[in-house]
């Protein structure tokens, strides 16, 4: 029987094996100990491991149950809800658009802060955020992006500058 | 004048507290150079006012945006912000209010009678007993509304492992810091946490941008008489938890809030609503436990010289700035400071209620805003909230990286309150279980100790008992379905 494994499956055991890998160069097995530097991390980079296998295993066993019940649909009929919870139910949808196209205006925003501060990186970025989200058309967007973009840097420049002594990046 | 200051330190603390990565700390120690030439009772006054405007404060923009403004209201997000969903943030803001004063008023009963017995309690906890509570909290795990178990101690373990990162307690040896000089510091946790609540969930509502927004009901925002009846004995009960946690020192408002929302889900037999799902007994529960831990944090503080949280570690340096020294010796050298400080936290509390109450129709009003403006702004007050912390960029980075794990988390239903959990407790744990096994000769020598020991044993059976009620809540839930 070929076991199909979902991205998340995968992602969480490379996540438990990378601590458990990090954790046992922390120090030589031969000087571990109870209260050596590396016995905290080792034991709960293993329990993690312990937890990402259960949770591969709870993930196949739910979608074995999903299949049984596709098979039988009459019999979910009069059934209450089988799906899973709505945070579960569409993982498909993880890579929408929308989402990844902010992803990538936060590198943007997160390279120009880096290069021009936080004034001029937070305006170009609430501006071209509030266009591309704000669906008012692609002039209207941006006027109001631009708008909302100074009252915004204005509002936290006062507040966190002058208001709270906060030096801006 | 005192009065005066109280109330603009309430009021600043509020806002303060409602901004993600203002933290009251932040606040307290601003203050002291602001207020070190002043008189000692008008410097006390501002920063008691803040301290407590701002643990409140962090509630209104957990509920709100999900964003806890302090670690302390994590716990407050997980039934606050559901009731925001639903349109109902005026109350819920109105309801954490009152149940934030009643707590407070709890904590402060309890210092101003109990002080001197509270902490001779908190002293006899041992590195062991640290283990033990601060394990405990860890098995909240189970009340955070996870729905499924291992992704839950999955997220829960991932976050204890963050929590190594920087140098190592003991030995002082940088730990999977790969050579880099800023990781040695460890990872800024409340960064973190800005990225995994705030901008996790903003990216989680670009799906979702074109749905109407949620009207807000602000018509009527303060709850009936009879519901507030209702809740009034849950919040005591968890002002007594808050009291209690608060005056052990390093414990703090959090873990409070954390233990209270665990102690309501298991003793409020059929709530209106499901926790989690938007229960405002899950917003009283967290909210009078935080507010009564600013009481008996100031136990210890007051008697002992030993702060309860960073703020009364702030304030004992304030103090020492104005030539008082707390400590067991402070009634006889300075009789009026604990009355003093008694009226100030009384005083404070009631201008809570004043401040608190007002504005919330603007503030809940806040939620109505079209999702295609709130998302950016969010983004940008998480990146410098996240950076004033410490003033590092590198923070920065955190965050929105994080922000991208969280929403991903979500998407395939890994709960990320459980890693913010870990990454706060795991230090405490680590810390604690090394000591106590050095102190005890051994790990099983440890152990043992954990059944001869009184009050250990009273903690490893609470712990049996949450291990328990968790296993047989999950039965009968398995079973009804």
């Amino acid at each position: 029987m070929r076991i199909k494994f979902k991205a998340s499956s995968v992602i969480v055991i490379l996540v438990a094996l990378f601590f458990l890998g990090v954790s046992l160069f922390i120090q030589p097995l031969s000087k571990l100990s109870f209260t050596s530097d590396a016995a905290y991390p080792l034991l709960i980079s293993s329990l993690c491991l312990i937890f990402a296998i259960w949770v591969i295993i709870e993930e196949h066993n739910k979608k074995k149950a999903a299949n049984a019940q596709a098979k039988s649909p009459q019999e979910c009929e009069n059934e209450a809800s089988p799906l899973p919870p709505k945070s579960e139910e569409e993982p498909s949808k993880a890579l929408n658009r929308d989402v990844l196209v902010i992803i990538g205006l936060m590198v943007v925003y997160a390279v120009l802060l880096l290069l021009t501060g936080y004034i001029i990186s937070t305006l170009v970025f609430t501006a071209l955020a509030i266009a591309y989200l704000h669906n008012e058309g692609a002039k209207k967007g941006i006027k109001l992006g631009v708008l909302v973009g100074f009252i915004a840097t204005f509002l936290i420049v006062l507040v966190f500058k002058y208001g709270f002594s906060v030096i801006l990046p | 004048m005192n009065v005066l200051y109280v109330a603009l330190g309430v009021f600043a603390g509020i806002y303060v507290g409602a901004i993600p990565g203002l933290s009251v700390t932040m606040a307290t120690s601003i203050l002291i150079a602001m207020t070190f030439s002043w008189d000692t009772n008008a410097a006390l006054a501002l920063m008691i006012g803040v301290y407590v405007g701002g643990v409140y404060g962090g509630s209104r923009s957990a509920i709100m945006l999900n964003i806890p403004g302090a670690p302390a209201a994590v716990a407050t997000t997980f039934d606050g912000y559901p009731l925001a969903k639903k349109g109902e943030a005026g109350k819920a803001i109105a309801v954490s209010t009152l149940t934030s004063v009643v707590g407070g008023l709890v904590g402060l009963l309890a210092l101003w009678l109990a002080a001197p017995i509270v902490s001779k309690f908190a002293l006899s906890f041992s590195p062991r007993d640290y283990f033990l509570l601060t394990t405990m909290g860890l098995l909240l795990v189970g009340s955070m509304g996870v729905s499924s178990v291992p992704k839950g101690l999955f997220a829960a373990t991932a976050g204890l492992m963050l929590g190594v990162v920087g140098m190592d307690p003991i030995s002082g040896l940088g730990r999977l810091t790969f050579g880099n000089v800023e990781l040695r510091g460890g990872l800024n946790y409340i960064a973190i946490m800005i990225g995994l609540f705030g901008i996790g969930e903003a990216l989680y509502q670009i799906r979702y941008r074109k749905k109407p927004v949620v009207r807000q009901e602000v018509d009527s925002i303060r709850p009936p008489k009879k519901k507030l009846l209702k809740l009034l004995p849950l919040s005591l009960r968890s002002g007594l938890i808050g009291t209690a946690v608060g005056a052990l020192p390093g414990a703090g408002g959090e873990i409070a809030a954390l233990l209270s929302y665990d102690a309501a889900k298991r003793t409020v037999k059929n709530p209106e609503t499901p926790f989690g799902e938007g229960a405002y007994e899950g917003v009283v529960a967290p909210e009078s436990a935080n507010n009564a831990a600013i009481g008996g944090a100031l136990i210890p503080m007051l008697t002992l010289g030993i702060p309860g949280d960073s703020v009364t570690a702030i304030l004992i340096g304030a103090l020492a700035i104005h030539g008082i020294r707390v400590g067991p010796m402070v009634m006889a050298t300075n009789p009026g400071l604990f009355t003093t400080i008694v009226v100030l936290l009384l005083l404070a509390n009631i201008f809570l209620l004043i401040f608190g109450m007002m504005g919330i129709k603007v503030f809940a009003k806040l939620t109505e805003m079209p999702r295609g403006i709130l998302i950016p702004l969010i983004i940008v007050i998480s990146v410098i909230g996240s950076f004033s912390v410490n003033n590092m960029t590198t923070d920065i980075l955190w965050t929105l990286a994080f922000g991208v794990i969280g929403y991903f988390m979500k998407c395939y239903g890994f709960p990320v309150a459980p890693m913010v959990l870990g990454l706060i407790l795991g230090p405490i744990i680590e810390v604690n279980f090394r000591r106590g096994v050095i102190s005890a000769g051994g790990p099983l020598q440890m152990f043992g100790e954990m059944f001869t020991n009184p009050l250990s044993l009273i903690l490893v059976a609470v712990m049996a008992l949450m291990i328990v009620t968790q296993i047989l809540g999950k039965r009968k839930k398995t079973a009804k379905k």
